[in-house]
């Protein structure tokens, strides 16, 4: 049959040649076409509903990505910094895809100065601080605010953060690369740090052009070295290089046709083409060249060696094929994809070297061949080898499995990566920005939970405000944000007490000020069904990162759907100690993440917290702001009162019976209006005067009488906390906005049977999720693309031997390869990520290549002289070499790889290439040896199958 | 001869001199104008429909009541939606001004600072609200008079702070109402656009009771419709207070 196939390329050689220059120039303009996408994003299946839903929250809340600019001066509080964090800002909101940008300059701040109510922002871009004093005063403030320090300004405030947030149908890349090429043409010589997703992918999308650009000529003149010691002739040389070029330009041209760009996975599709495409060439050209030997010319020559090499050359191929074609159905599209036209690729480089280069060489003139003193070197290596195996094949034999076993041990050693970063040298610019922005800013990779309810409901909130202190109380994560804690920002503005209203009408009240600032975007959704929590986790390491999904999804999944909101009243007369004792509970539990959220090593336990609280609630009320009150109160009935009392002395005199009332902690409307009543001569009261001011005095008596209680408590409990965190406002803010519960009475539990229902139900989303399915696909896809390659292997050798055992033994050596490998990443900690995924695989298809060779060889040497030992040394010493010549090039091509910018990509590099050296030093050690142990009658197997 | 010769040179000079006289009024006439028929009312008490428009074309209403004198006294009263009910805002001259939250029964004073912050999630910024008279701020120039309007292009004042570098007004020629106004920002894009319609006379005065404002970037408007008003009802000080503001009925 092969005859018959090498006779018509013969035949045909003309119209052959003229169709693959047409095809090549065809597919020359298809690379011309073809680009580069990094965005890892797009390499993931838009239906899983991970994806999805980190998608839609993409789309709803202005962007999951943040690309993130670190500006390092002196003092980031000085006139000459603002105006370059404000020229910038500015700059930045130009640019298509950038839906908001946060900056000193740029951030809503709420305050409460000299008695007013300010909802503005913390710097004015217009009007920039000029004085010393001015710029003195906004960095006290911001440095004593948590909304600001550590989130866009430095403790040391040397430097500061612009975060802009970047749409999510849009180029991230591009985005990024506008951000920088802005930020570079303004900052004249102030160091900057760009981090963020997009930055990331962008980086790698230049590293990737830069490294295809650099590499691809590297393997290139490396083949050709091999090609020249090998055949020592310029057509030696020629032939397989110009067979792999073409049928790379081939490959990559398709991709460009259509529209199908290079990954971060298939940038070395290039170099792995060109490393493993030559060795069809070269086994074609080493039996042309040993057929030269005898007469005939090129034609003959070339039909003789197509005909006895055609076969092997495209089993080889095929298989080959078969070890890409495993990663289809990969978890990312980009490994498929890669897997696919990789395939194809090795594909047209076999049909190239079965067609084309036949009919190239035989046109060329046959010379007879020169006696090289090569020749003799090289038949001194080959023997010996033989002799080795010949005489030592047990000991060979027991070396293997020892090393298999050793490797097998290892297999729980391996751990596994889908570090974006890791990608990226250790000194590399965008790791050094990363590690700045962990260190001083909580990191970069976005966090995110979603939770559906009535948004506007108080209790809705307070369960948002409570889930997002235990987010922040993990280690790692910081900066978190909700709609939740931006209402109790405004309430303790407003109010004094950092927490929640209990209320609708208070809710709605507060919201009112904030509704239209653009933050709050990107914190409910349109209909207030649905709220946002984001935080920012300070690592990318994988195991770290997904230990915290698992604990935010846990603590998630412990929040039923129904929560019903309870007060005293509900519980059953002999179960009142027990709402007192589950209101401790919840208040303790909620100081415990303020706690541990800022000091994570603190040895502060929720009971003795709980316990605290209990004692001090036993504790009269704290009585000390009594005076303010007392100023308060007079400056109501003097100018906001709608009863409007006749005189100065009536006037204190209601203040100050209303004060003892409240110092006795008896309160009633009842009592109030009497109160009133008495200060006003009889006949000028105003029935609906007196109730309305009846009604806010009592608010404000409740709410004096309650924050007694609290300051009370507070100043009991406060010294049990280190002096640290009691110096910081912010905590002591959030303690007593916990506290303050007290004053509510009502409690949130998961389904009770009396009290009010609310609908509650959190989902986690953001990129830890999408790292947890990567990684969950890493596993599965190496066992399936294992699985798949060597089924397929053993299925394509058993049909040709026409012998499951020899198809079988013919497995082996590469089974071995693939142990050892593995062994190799278990006991160098190299991890398991998306490129050492496929060097199983990609093993596996190129490494039974020598197996089919050698075994090849050996069946047709048998055939003619019947002895096995003897077979077995030809082969080494003819096929052997020709094995020998392919596996150093193809590991040398794979080498190449070890020049390359990217971690993983040079990790890939080595592992090939010292896996394409075991493999076929296996093929013609162990191979043979396990041959000639298992004493199976190859002859007659062979002679059946004649 | 020269009789002739006199005749034409006077009946060319009096149609050069009558053609003078006839001149467009230059630009800071006109807005001089323009700011006089708007801040002509000495007071009015309206109820107001808010209608907030975002870009998926999503409503939300709300209710108030306004009372207005003068130019830098107004006070503005939620009436609808229901958890909001009763939020006022009192502003006093010298850029003083409260905010009420009846949920807390407080009465709050506000930093003037926040003047470039919308109002109350609306796309008028706190400036926009009570800025009526361009003239002291603006320099205007003429871009085109047609057959009903005028169009004038005005910059800020060197000295005075806006976050729009120009704006752009249509002036009705019949009775200088400002029917349109564009806002450009700091880059020269176009920001916000300010469109008043159903002007009518009430009383001796030209109101419009229909103003829409849209922010072009954000993809957001806002119309305000008024439902009711009365003017020059002779508003009471009592009204613009810290009293009247708590007032809920």
């Amino acid at each position: 049959m092969t005859h018959k196939f090498a006779k018509n390329i013969i035949k045909y050689r003309a119209s052959i040649i003229i169709i693959t220059v047409i095809f090549t120039a065809f597919f020359g303009v298809g690379l011309m076409r073809l680009g580069i996408n990094s965005d890892i994003l797009t390499y993931l299946k838009p239906d899983d509903p991970v994806v999805k839903l980190f998608n839609r929250v993409g789309d709803e809340y202005n962007g999951n990505f943040l690309v993130m600019v670190g500006i390092e001066t002196d003092d980031v509080f000085s006139l000459k910094s603002l105006e370059l964090i404000r020229d910038l800002s500015e700059a930045y909101k130009g640019i298509e895809g950038v839906k908001s940008v946060i900056s000193l300059t740029d951030v809503l701040d709420i305050r409460k100065s000299e008695g007013m109510l300010e909802v503005g922002r913390l710097i004015d871009k217009d009007n920039l601080p000029q004085t010393q004093e001015e710029l003195e005063n906004i960095r006290k403030y911001a440095l004593s605010k948590e909304l600001y320090k550590g989130r866009i300004v430095s403790e040391d405030s040397k430097k500061t953060l612009i975060i802009c947030r970047i749409t999510h149908d849009v180029n991230r890349a591009e985005v990024a690369r506008k951000v920088k090429s802005i930020t570079e043409s303004k900052r004249n010589n102030i160091k900057v740090y760009y981090s963020g997703i997009p930055v990331q992918i962008s980086d790698l999308q230049n590293a990737i052009l830069k490294d295809v650009i650099r590499l691809v000529p590297l393997v290139s003149i490396v083949i050709i070295f091999i090609l020249i010691i090998s055949f020592r002739s310029l057509r030696g040389v020629l032939l397989p290089l110009i067979g792999v070029l073409i049928s790379t330009i081939w490959a990559l041209g398709l991709m460009g046709w259509l529209k199908v760009p290079l990954s971060l996975i298939s940038n070395i599709m290039p170099v792995v083409l060109i490393a493993i495409g030559s060795a069809y060439g070269i086994h074609f050209v080493a039996k042309y060249e040993e057929d030269k030997m005898t007469d005939g010319n090129g034609m003959e020559i070339s039909a003789k060696a197509l005909s006895e090499v055609g076969l092997p050359i495209a089993l080889a191929g095929v298989t080959t094929l078969i070890g890409f074609l495993s990663f289809f159905g990969s978890y990312l599209t980009a490994i498929t994809e890669f897997g696919i036209y990789t395939a194809i690729g090795v594909g047209f480089a076999l049909i190239i070297s079965i067609t084309f280069l036949p009919a190239v060489a035989s046109f060329l003139k046959v010379r007879q061949p020169i006696v090289t003193k090569n020749n003799s070197k090289k038949s001194r290596i080959m023997p010996k080898i033989s002799e080795i195996v010949i005489n030592h094949k047990l000991i060979i034999l027991m070396i293997v499995v020892g090393i298999s076993v050793v490797s097998m041990l290892g297999l729980p050693l391996i751990h596994r990566s889908v570090d974006l970063l890791e990608y990226f040298p250790k000194r590399s610019d965008t790791r050094l920005s990363e590690e700045m922005m962990r260190k001083h800013f909580g990191g970069s990779l976005p966090i995110q939970i979603i939770v559906k309810g009535d948004i506007r409901d108080p209790y809705t909130l307070k369960k948002i405000h409570k889930l997002e202190k235990f987010i922040n109380s993990l280690p790692y994560i910081s900066n978190t944000q909700s709609i939740a804690g931006l209402i109790s920002e405004m309430n303790n503005v407003m109010n004094g007490r950092f927490c929640v209203p209990d209320t609708r009408e208070g809710v709605s009240n507060l919201w009112f000020f904030i509704e239209s600032e653009s933050i709050v975007e990107q914190m409910v959704n349109k209909d207030n069904t649905e709220a946002l929590i984001q935080a920012q986790i300070a690592t990318e390491n994988t195991r770290e990162v997904l230990k915290h999904v698992r604990a935010i999804d846990q603590y998630i999944k412990q929040i039923n759907e129904s929560l019903t909101v309870v007060s005293e009243s509900d519980f059953q007369s002999n179960m009142k100690g027990k709402f007192n004792d589950l209101l401790f509970d919840d208040i303790a539990e909620s100081i415990y993440y303020d706690v541990i959220s800022r000091n994570s090593n603190s040895e502060i336990s929720k009971e003795f917290i709980k316990k605290s609280l209990i004692k001090a609630s036993k504790t009269k009320g704290d009585f000390v702001k009594i005076d303010t009150l007392r100023e308060e109160l007079y400056q109501y009935f003097k100018n906001e009162s709608q009863l409007i009392l006749p005189s100065e002395e009536k006037i204190r005199m209601v203040v100050d019976s209303t004060i003892d009332l409240i110092k006795r902690g008896k309160i009633e409307k009842t009592d109030l209006v009497a109160l009133l009543k008495s200060a006003m001569s009889s006949d000028q009261v105003d029935e609906e005067s007196l109730e309305m001011t009846a009604n806010t005095l009592f608010e404000k008596a409740k709410e004096a009488y309650g924050n007694a209680k609290v300051d009370g408590i507070m100043s009991q409990i406060m010294p049990i906390f280190p002096s640290e965190l009691i110096k910081n406002q912010d905590f002591v803010n959030n303690v007593r906005g916990d506290i303050w519960l007290i004053n509510e009475q009502k409690l949130i539990l998961p389904m009770a049977d009396k009290g009010e229902q609310i609908q509650f139900s959190a989902i986690q989303s953001g990129m830890p999720t999408v790292y947890e399915l990567i990684d969950k696909s890493l596993l599965r896809n190496q066992l399936q693309s294992l699985i798949l390659a060597i089924s397929m292997v053993l299925i394509i050798l058993s049909i040709q031997f026409r012998s499951i055992k020899i198809g079988f033994i013919s497995t082996t050596p590469i089974i071995f390869t693939v142990l050892v490998n593995f062994g190799i990443m278990a006991y160098l900690h190299i991890p398991l990520d998306i490129a050492t995924l496929m060097v199983a695989g990609i093993s596996i298809g190129i490494g039974i290549d020598y197996a089919i060779h050698f075994t090849n060889r050996f069946r047709l040497e048998i055939g003619r002289n019947g002895d096995e030992t003897k077979a077995i040394m030809k082969t080494i010493e003819t096929t052997g070499r020709a094995i020998i010549v392919n596996a150093i090039s193809v590991a040398l091509g794979f080498s190449i790889l070890l020049l390359a910018q990217l971690n993983p990509v040079k990790q890939f590099g080595w592992m090939v290439a010292v896996t394409m050296i075991i493999s076929s030093l296996s093929a013609i050690t162990y191979l043979p040896s396990i041959i000639l142990v298992s004493k199976l009658k190859y002859r007659s197997i062979m002679e059946e199958s004649k | 001869m020269k009789r002739l010769a006199l005749t034409m040179a006077f009946i060319l000079l009096s149609l050069i001199v009558r053609t003078v006289y006839s001149q467009d009024l230059t630009a800071v006439e006109i807005l001089k104008k323009t700011d006089s028929v708007i801040t002509a009312v000495k007071d009015a008490k309206t109820k107001t429909k808010t209608i907030l428009i975002d870009k998926d074309k999503n409503e939300k209403i709300r209710e108030s009541e306004i009372y207005e004198r003068g130019k830098d006294k107004r006070l503005i009263r939620f009436i609808s939606p229901a958890d909001q009910k009763g939020i006022a805002f009192l502003s006093l001259p010298d850029d003083v001004q409260y905010v009420y939250l009846p949920a807390f029964h407080k009465v709050r004073r506000i930093a003037s600072s926040a003047k470039n912050t919308n109002f109350a999630g609306t796309d008028f910024t706190y400036d926009d609200l009570s800025t009526f008279e361009y003239s002291p701020l603006c320099i205007p120039k003429l871009l085109e008079t047609t057959n009903e309007t005028y169009i004038l292009e005005l910059t800020p004042k060197p000295n005075v702070k806006k976050d729009y570098s120009k704006l752009k007004m249509w002036i009705r020629k019949d009775n200088f109402y400002p029917v349109k106004y564009e806002m450009y920002d700091k880059n020269g894009k176009l920001w916000k656009i300010l469109e008043r319609r159903k002007i009518e006379k009430v009383g001796n005065y030209w109101i419009s009771k229909e103003v829409e404002m849209r922010d072009v970037k954000a993809n957001h408007s806002t119309k305000m419709i008024i439902e009711k008003i009365e003017v020059d009802t002779g508003l009471s000080d009592d009204i613009f207070t810290e009293r009247y503001l708590s007032k809920v009925n």
